[in-house]
């Protein structure tokens, strides 16, 4: 009851009305960066991130909610509408999702995936009320072996399970976490990596990495193809806005059921919405089969239903487990923990109590959030569409000149304007080369954690290693570790074999 | 071929015609195997650590594992994986993925890269002339240079209007975050009033 009372009064506050614009302001704003293709929700909350600064805590973080929850929106509205996901977690609405846009129903399309990534959403933020208080007070039993066994998990399940190779996952990790260490260290105030040059003492700075990685190795690769490879033009169509009545029964069971498998995901650190997502979209399809119904390839409806609600409900767990436990599971995540800190505000089991009104105002902006983009896309998302009209050369041009503002007024120097070039560049060559990008975040957000974890629970054990599996939690999830790893290794040449199958018959036919 | 937006029926197809796949010259050895280059980075980056490793400057009292523990662990990580990483991309090479060519004039063109450099050149040189510039010519003038340049790695074919074009996108967001919102942008100490 008292998580109720709570909320009510961040509903009080967030519902003032200076904050509903920003809540507004935010939503219209992470959708568009979210359309722009190649952008995802992560790089629309870094590039706004500066625009921020000129509010309140509360203010912004309002605004924040809007952002990331808007740029999940514009996602998905592009992969259905172009077959560009602009990060991860949208993949798999691509894939009936872009079929049914081609068939001529894509504003059944966008229906389906508006009313699902609100159910997910919706859901999640329910949960994250109850969740979260009680997350933040279970955290006091976690010491620095758990969140290092966190850490860790996080770190084998993104490089091995997300990306197709695990040589290419672990050589992001590694780059990512290489770029953490850099800094004066936390625990011995040791300069490391610097060569003196008094720009990286504070280290190389999350929201340079971000945009560098993200936002120019992304116009770096488009400058490099543009001439060649020409994207898919865009769809719209008319017609019929709204679900009949019988797509939305349809949609139902697989919008509960994506919820439902996207939910625990936000609080496990498996690098964002990607798995729960793709797990969503091949069990519809499993019963798809096996109902006899096989819609599936042809732009089924449950298809499209079930990925966007486990994303947005992942996307909605995983604030629980930044708010309480202070851990990012996935980059956008990490970009908001930058900006408390921004602020001076730690997340974390202390929060609550130090700042109650700016998380209960932040929760109940999310619950905002949905409803606003709700109204603002059922009707309105062929119309964000129109955004791609804007010439390539301006738009990416628009884009740079929004990274180099983002970046200098953060930092206010030439010298992390340099950093954003030189590690653009590497972006571009992940970008060129296939290396997944999602490690290399993990491994600079959760790097700082797990060497600190490590560290001070081998100080306390005298440099004992079995410290690090002694608790039940640590067992547990080592334990849930090898159980992943060994699915996902066990898929992966399932696959092989099946394609390797399929190769084989291709020839005999 | 522009992008537009088009209208679709329900059930009719929208894909475009497929002429062929893009024609790269080979470049001997190295075609497939230019991805060495990721590890050859990593390299870099392990010794550059490695190096640092022994310069630095550790108090001598300190307790338990050091500063130089877990970058020990991340040095030893980067060698194994670039070595295993190296190994996997000479024994399979591995060719980028090929675009389709939906333009029949562009049938039969072969590129002698995959990666289109001097377009490339475009965009990271306008981000170097940016860099260079920003703090002697002030936001409106090197931010309007670096729209101009990455406009034109982008194709632009309107030199003369881009220029109307980015200075006009650098003035507003001057005037929004420099002004309205009072973010701390260079006004250049050529033709603003000094710094």
């Amino acid at each position: 009851m008292d998580a109720l009372l709570s909320l009510m009064d961040g509903f009080g506050s967030a519902l003032s009305p200076m904050n509903m614009l920003w809540v507004l302001v935010g939503c219209l704003l992470g959708t568009a960066v979210g359309v722009l293709p190649g952008l995802g929700s992560s790089m629309a909350v870094a590039l706004l991130l500066p625009m921020t600064f000129a509010l309140d805590p509360t203010g912004a973080f309002i605004m924040f909610a809007g952002v990331y929850f808007g740029g999940l929106f514009g996602d998905s509205t592009m992969a259905i509408l172009m077959n560009t996901p602009g990060q991860g977690s949208a993949i798999a609405s691509t894939f009936e999702g872009h079929k049914m846009a081609k068939s001529g129903r894509a504003p059944q399309a966008l229906a389906t995936a508006a009313i699902g990534a609100f159910t997910g959403g919706m859901i999640s933020s329910i949960l994250v009320v109850f969740l979260a208080p009680a997350l933040a007070s279970l955290s006091a039993v976690f010491g620095p072996a758990e969140y290092f066994a966190l850490a860790l998990f996080a770190f084998v399940a993104t490089s091995s399970v997300v990306s197709d190779s695990v040589l290419k996952g672990l050589a992001s990790l590694v780059l990512g976490l290489a770029i953490a260490v850099v800094g004066i260290d936390s625990v011995t105030g040791t300069e490391r990596f610097t060569s003196g040059v008094p720009e990286l003492f504070d280290g190389i700075s999350l929201v340079t990495v971000t945009v560098a990685v993200l936002a120019l190795g992304e116009v770096f690769r488009v400058a490099s193809r543009l001439r060649r490879d020409p994207e898919a033009m865009v769809m719209v169509s008319s017609g019929r806005p709204f679900l009949s009545g019988r797509e939305f029964r349809e949609a139902i069971p697989a919008w509960l059921r994506g919820a439902g498998i996207g939910l625990p995901f936000g609080v496990v650190p498996v690098g964002g919405s990607e798995v729960p997502t793709f797990m969503a979209y091949g069990l519809e399809r499993r019963l798809d089969k096996r109902s006899g119904r096989n819609k599936f390839g042809k732009g089924a409806i449950r298809g499209l239903a079930a990925p966007e609600a486990a994303g947005n409900a992942t996307t909605g767990t995983a604030m629980a487990s930044l708010l309480a436990l202070g851990l990012p599971v996935s980059a956008t995540a990490a970009i908001m923990l930058a900006a408390f800190q921004q602020y001076g505000l730690q997340p974390g089991p202390l929060l609550f109590d130090r700042a109650p009104d700016l998380v209960w105002g932040l929760l109940a902006s999310f619950f905002i959030a949905m409803v606003v983009l709700l109204i603002l896309n059922l009707p309105f998302a062929p119309l964000w569409a129109k955004l791609l009209l804007i010439p390539k050369p301006y738009l990416y041009a628009g884009i740079t000149v929004f990274c180099a503002l983002g970046i200098y007024a953060t930092s206010n120097n030439i010298f992390d304007l340099g950093m954003l070039l030189g590690i653009g560049i590497v972006g571009f060559m992940m970008r060129r080369f296939d290396i997944p990008l999602a490690p290399l975040m993990i491994g600079m957000v959760l790097g700082p954690l797990a060497e600190s974890s490590l560290r001070d629970a081998l100080l306390s054990s005298n440099g004992d290693y079995s410290i690090l599996v002694s608790s039940w939690i640590t067992a547990i999830l080592y334990v849930v570790l090898a159980g992943v790893v060994f699915l996902s290794l066990y898929g992966k040449l399932a696959q092989r074999r099946k394609e390797r199958g399929t190769a084989m018959t291709d020839v005999d036919s | 071929m522009n992008e537009e937006l088009q209208e679709v029926a329900p059930g009719q197809s929208i894909d475009p015609e497929v002429y062929g796949t893009e024609q790269v010259k080979e470049h001997g050895w190295w075609t497939g195997r230019a991805g060495l280059a990721i590890p050859a980075l990593m390299v870099a980056v392990a010794t550059y650590m490695l190096i640092n490793q022994f310069t630095m400057d550790v108090a001598p009292d300190a307790e338990g594992p050091g500063p130089r523990f877990f970058p020990g662990v991340l040095i030893a990580a980067l060698f194994v994986i670039a070595i295993a990483l190296a190994v996997d991309i000479i024994r399979k090479p591995q060719s980028p993925e090929m675009a389709v060519i939906t333009d029949q004039d562009q049938v039969g063109t072969v590129h002698s890269w995959y990666t289109d450099w001097p377009r490339l050149a475009w965009a990271v040189g306008g981000m170097v002339v940016f860099i260079a510039l920003l703090l002697p010519l002030g936001w409106i003038l090197a931010a309007a240079l670096l729209f101009w340049c990455i406009a034109r790695s982008m194709g632009s074919k309107r030199p003369v209007f881009d220029i109307t074009l980015a200075l006009l996108f650098s003035s507003a967001i001057y005037l929004i975050f420099g002004v309205a919102l009072s973010v701390d942008l260079p006004s250049g100490f050529i033709f603003g009033g000094g710094l």
